[in-house]
């Protein structure tokens, strides 16, 4: 029976082709960062920031994970910012900064900074810029397929899965000092992921959500520290 | 522990989401920043609310017993002490032969607790909405506002650990339904009067 063996070994060729073509691609990551800047910035050593995503009473998904990474990046490297721990800041100011009574744009600052115990409250924390964090990372297509099988000789899968994501994110900067907008960050990321399965399955994964925060806690870092308008 | 049993608990481990979800929900919601009303509280909670549970069960679908009674207590008594001048609890609705020493009597209820689950929406999100009626009493039993108000939450899923995405939803719901009360008790029909009436009086005992 040659004929079925040799369609087997080209299918096997063509797959294991098709997996090395695409595991060039997969598990790569792309993206695109902007700003705008309103005003000049800078930060001293006393004064922090604060992450808080905004309201998901208007359809807000950023997920605790991201906004945890920003903390963490923004706090990290060369050009790092002190950041406040954002559960003390919405407990020290609850019920102004929650889901249903944030404000929503800059000019219902002024209006939350007039309450009675707010100023006092974001002074001594040291919060000096509040960053909105707006956006998610969804799964934009997937295909393929997999199958799995055991028995007591061995086992093993065969076939391929892959996906797409897209994270969008806008970190939109309030000075609190100033009590103005200072500019927003963006940034999209893409990522393709793959898993080839030749009886091991070999994921070929793109970190898409973290690739968007550190691309993002970057340039906000930058923003927030290079005191310039550029 | 026997090997049925290790076995049984590491599936539950390895399936988590198929498992029945227990927990009891953290009393996490802080005092609000809000100016203190020149009222006196007195805070009724019934059986029925001290000890509220939810339990749900679907055919195909992991059940789920969630304990809510002691975090809003905890809730309640944080909102009474910063809105009120003087809070204290009593255990019955006061009456006309024995009214209390109180402005205002403060009742919560839970009238429904609903969640949506990742698999029951496009969203990936535990989400959880908290129905309440706050009814309001004067020092004699009588009833001054009836208040409905709602609270919403939702968080990311967590494959493995449902129930702290539940906790995270209901927490979240809680923090809303308490802003809600923080900002809004006073503008209540029926108590806003009350506050003015109370500003008149301390007026004229000024002049």
């Amino acid at each position: 029976m040659p004929a079925p063996t040799r369609r087997t070994d080209q299918a096997a060729s063509r797959l294991l082709l098709a997996t090395l073509v695409a595991g060039l691609c997969a598990g790569c990551v792309t993206s695109r960062v902007e700003g705008v800047k309103n005003a000049t910035t800078g930060i001293e050593d006393h004064e922090s920031v604060v992450v808080i995503a905004t309201s998901y009473h208007k359809g807000n998904r950023t997920g605790t994970d991201f906004l945890q990474c920003m903390d963490d990046e923004l706090d990290d490297g060369a050009q790092a910012v002190n950041v406040y721990p954002r559960e003390k800041f919405l407990d020290d100011l609850f019920p102004w900064l929650e889901p249903r009574t944030m404000p929503q744009e800059i000019k219902d600052l002024p209006e939350l900074l007039s309450r009675p115990g707010v100023s006092e409250r974001i002074n001594a924390s040291g919060v000096r810029y509040l960053v909105w964090i707006d956006g998610s990372t969804k799964k934009t297509s997937d295909g393929g397929g997999m199958s799995c099988a055991a028995s007591p000789a061995g086992g093993g899968c065969f076939g391929l899965v892959w996906w797409e994501d897209d994270g969008t994110y806008t970190a939109r900067v309030w000075d609190l000092k100033a009590s103005s907008a200072a500019g927003k960050v963006s940034t999209h990321v893409h990522g393709s992921s793959m898993v080839p399965a030749l009886i091991l399955p070999l994921p070929f994964i793109a970190r898409t959500e973290t690739a968007a925060c550190k691309e993002l806690a970057g340039e906000l870092r930058e923003f927030i520290v290079q005191e310039d308008l550029s | 522990m026997s090997p049925g049993r290790l076995v049984a608990a590491t599936l539950c481990l390895l399936f988590a989401t198929a498992c029945s979800q227990s927990l009891t929900v953290p009393d996490r919601v802080p005092e609000p920043l809000v100016e203190t009303l020149p009222l006196r509280a007195g805070l009724l909670y019934t059986p029925a609310f001290a000890d509220y549970r939810h339990t749900e069960t679907a055919e195909g679908k992991p059940a789920w017993d969630i304990g809510l009674g002691a975090a809003h207590v905890g809730l309640f008594d944080r909102l009474g002490k910063r809105l009120f001048r003087d809070t204290a609890h009593i255990s019955t609705l006061p009456g006309a032969e024995n009214p209390a020493n109180f402005d205002v009597i403060i009742e919560p209820a839970i009238d429904a607790f609903e969640i949506s689950l990742p698999d029951q929406s496009t969203s990936d999100q535990y989400a959880v909405w908290i129905r309440y009626t706050l009814r309001v009493y004067g020092p004699q039993g009588e009833l001054i506002a009836a208040w409905k108000l709602s609270g919403y939450g939702e968080a990311g899923k967590s494959t493995l650990k449902p129930a702290s995405s539940m906790e995270q939803a209901t927490v979240l719901a809680m923090r809303d339904a308490a802003a809600t009360i923080s900002i809004e008790f006073a503008g209540q029909p029926g108590i806003d009067e009350l506050l003015r009436e109370k500003s008149d009086a301390s007026t004229d005992e000024k002049n």
